[in-house]
């Protein structure tokens, strides 16, 4: 009786810490689709620029948005298994003649310009049809999760610059990690 | 507390290491100064190594000074030298540097000032100024192309044909038209790409409605510049969505690279003028470390200098006795001028060293002839004393034996010389000394005299190491010294105190005799230890000296000294443990 007892604490307990996973999840969303034969996602983050970032750009600092995603394939009773991993940057920079920021995706180099800083923040808050993975790599019967870890970079200025401009809020900033199944 | 000690060769080699190590990177850091990005990637590793090293020098640093200090507190030798010498050269390292320091700081902060200077700024905002009212009417002319060419299109069915017509006719590179919901429905461009076109964004189009019209100067990663022009077409009002033309003109490559460079210009710049403070934090932090490790170099240098300037003077006095392991009694130094302290010292081995020698020859020639002048002596008292008789054989009888007795004299003078120049051969061992004092004070005590002794010891055991038969010796010298001294007075009285203390963190014991005779002589005072020097009519004069040399043996110190109202006192301080050998 006492060890039933032990094991439903034990599985509250864990249940407990997982609903608390999601909550933390919940500032940022994504999905999967396949589409021949590729997984796509669609991601939704809430990024947004801080003061000292913004006026870095227009300074002419050049910063990079970090989307790290990796593949894992979740066990019971064994240690998780990393499928694949992949980074999308993309490159944000404002031009001091043109007055206009230019957001340039650095794995296909398709560049798009907007006049301000929240037009980017909304254009890259909602980022749809990312390649992620080939099916053909897939076991069907596994569980896949995706994480993605993001963040935004200043570019070029070293991190004891960074360090040194401790007065400032940060000029690199990280965004809660999201996941999702990627399996629907 | 263990202490940490490093091998003098170990250390000198981390210490070129280091030295030439944070020569290197500094020699990194000044060659990498003209580009403040290039430092940016590099200053990381470099001041890494330069904290590195500083933290190794002001640990050798911390073991140099604390050796130094230990030393100037155990009262050593050349260790007020030393610590003056090594703050003086300190000092003068210290002082300049941090002078210069403070001026290097204050000029690169206005040369850093000048990155950012407020006539540059303006210039360069009127520069960027002027290339956009360079292409303002290029704009302007854009856009009037683009109204013109929206109200010649007349409907959606032909319109891929009626944009390739226009852009033919037009300074447009390229035509698009596009519903709200940014569809594109028609280009005159198959290949869309080409130009690398920008869709327009919801609130472009969203202006255009407002205004009927937007326009924006667009940079193409090749560096080159495209006026954009979004209208909307008011001729398709019959359609359910409205619908745009954005067109596209080309800027003057000319212009475009002027443009790019003015941009490119302002832009690094902007990034100086936003990293300006960290890097000017950064060189002073760089210049702080440079100046401490030049700083530690120096006292560290100034310390092993003055260890070495002091280390000859130090060797001489270890020549001059065991003074490594001797008690000093800071009021009996004067510690201000140590050297002098030297000179005397070594005065006095000198002097020692030669009474020693003295003292030998003076035994060893001395005692020869002593044997068969006795012999004789008492041939001549053998032979004559049955030839002689009456006043004559009383006569013979008395001079032999004066001869005897005078030569007894003699050969107990020349014994007495022997011992003092006999080399420290101490038989050490632990005993109660106050046991040795009291059984000393018992020898001398008779039934008339008992009174005399006035005792007050600290306790009633103390156990010392030493050598307890020459301590005996000891005791016993300075007690009769001190009975001769008031054997003619009306109430005479020694007094014996014994008191224990540290000195130097060594425990020790300090034995006072004093009497109430009637002292020293002034001019004896000063050199009462030295061998021959008495006011006794009998005595030999190696007492005392005897005395000095059996303290000084131990380690201890001896002091003699006249008493305020009467009499002389002799203070003895011997250390209650003896060093280990080797």
């Amino acid at each position: 009786m006492y060890r039933i007892k032990t094991i439903i604490i034990f599985l509250a307990a864990n249940l407990f810490f997982a609903f608390s996973t999601t909550t933390n999840s919940e500032t940022g969303k994504g999905h999967s689709y396949l589409d021949t034969g590729v997984y796509y996602s669609d991601i939704e983050i809430p990024l947004s620029f801080e003061k000292e970032q913004i006026k870095a750009l227009e300074s002419g600092i050049v910063f990079n948005l970090e989307l790290r995603f990796q593949i894992i394939d979740v066990r019971n009773w064994r240690l998780d298994r990393n499928i694949g991993a992949l980074t999308q940057i993309y490159t944000i920079e404002f031009n001091a003649f043109t007055r206009r920021y230019s957001v340039t995706n650095n794995n296909t180099g398709w560049q798009v310009s907007m006049s301000t800083i929240n037009e980017v923040s909304s254009y890259l808050s909602k980022i749809k049809k990312l390649p992620l993975v080939d099916d053909s790599l897939l076991s069907l019967e596994a569980n896949y999760r995706v994480f993605l870890d993001s963040g935004l970079r200043a570019r070029d200025v070293s991190r004891w610059i960074k360090t040194l401009s401790f007065w400032r809020e940060g000029l690199d900033s990280d965004l809660e990690q999201i996941q999702w199944q990627l399996f629907n | 507390m263990a202490t940490i000690q490093l091998n003098p060769k170990t250390t000198k080699k981390i210490i070129f290491s280091l030295i030439f190590l944070s020569a290197s990177s500094l020699l990194a850091l000044m060659f990498s100064a003209d580009n403040p990005n290039e430092i940016n990637k590099v200053q990381f590793s470099l001041i890494a190594v330069n904290v590195f090293s500083f933290i190794v020098f002001l640990f050798l640093v911390f073991l140099s000074a604390k050796k130094l200090i230990e030393d100037y507190k155990q009262n050593k030798l050349g260790a007020k030298l030393r610590l003056r010498m090594a703050l003086a050269f300190g000092g003068l390292a210290i002082v300049p540097a941090i002078v210069l320091f403070f001026f290097a700081i204050n000029f690169m902060n206005k040369g850093i000032s000048v990155w950012s200077d407020a006539d540059v700024e303006q210039g360069l905002n009127n520069a960027l100024m002027l290339g956009r009212s360079a292409l303002d009417e290029k704009i302007q002319q854009g856009l009037f192309e683009t109204s013109n060419l929206a109200l010649g299109l007349t409907g959606i069915e032909s319109i891929d044909q009626q944009l390739q017509q226009l852009v033919k006719t037009s300074n447009a590179e390229q035509l698009v038209v596009l519903d709200s919901d940014l569809q594109v429905l028609s280009s005159s461009s198959d290949q869309i790409n080409r130009l690398n076109p920008r869709m327009p964004t919801r609130l472009e189009i969203e202006q255009a409605n407002l205004k009927q019209s937007w326009t924006s100067l667009d940079s193409t990663p090749n560096g080159s510049y495209l006026i954009r022009v979004l209208v909307p077409v008011l001729s398709f009002s019959s359609n359910q969505k409205p619908l745009y033309l954005q067109a596209f003109f080309s800027v003057d490559p000319k212009l475009s690279m002027m443009a790019d460079s003015v941009e490119e210009t302002y832009a690094r710049y902007g990034r100086l003028s936003f990293m300006k403070t960290p890097i000017q934090y950064s060189y002073v932090l760089t210049l702080a470390i440079v100046v401490l490790l030049a700083l530690l170099l120096a006292i560290y240098g100034s310390i092993e200098f003055a260890e070495r300037l002091v280390k000859p003077i130090e060797a001489l006095e270890k020549q001059t006795g065991p003074a490594k392991n001797k008690i000093r009694l800071p009021e009996t130094k004067d510690e201000s001028d140590e050297i002098t302290a030297l000179v005397q010292s070594f005065i006095q081995a000198q002097k020692e060293a030669a009474w020693s020698d003295v003292a030998k020859r003076m035994a060893h020639e001395i005692n020869n002839p002593l044997t068969p002048i006795q012999l004789s002596a008492e041939r001549i008292k053998k032979r004559y004393s049955s030839v002689f008789k009456g006043e004559d054989l009383d006569f013979i009888t008395h001079s032999t034996e004066t001869i005897v007795n005078q030569v007894e004299v003699l050969r107990g003078m020349v014994n007495a010389f022997g011992k003092f120049a006999e080399e420290p051969t101490l038989k050490i061992e632990s005993f109660n000394i106050i046991s040795v004092i009291k059984e000393s004070i018992g020898l001398y005590s008779k039934k008339d005299n008992k009174k005399i002794f006035r005792l007050n010891l600290h306790s009633e055991s103390c156990t010392v190491q030493a050598d307890e038969q020459k301590l005996r010796q000891v005791f016993n010298n300075l007690i009769k010294n001190a009975l001769d001294a008031t054997v003619k007075g009306s109430s005479p009285a020694i007094n014996i105190k014994t008191n224990k203390m540290e000195i130097n963190n060594r425990p020790c014991i300090e034995l006072t005799i004093s009497d109430n005779g009637k002292g020293f002589e002034p001019n004896i005072v000063g050199n009462a230890f030295e061998p021959y020097v008495t006011t006794k009519t009998k005595g030999k004069g190696l007492g005392l000296a005897i005395v000095k040399h059996i303290i000084e043996e131990h380690m201890g110190h001896i002091e003699l000294q006249n008493r305020d109202k009467q009499g002389a006192s002799v203070v003895i301080t011997l250390p209650l443990f003896q060093p280990k050998k080797g």
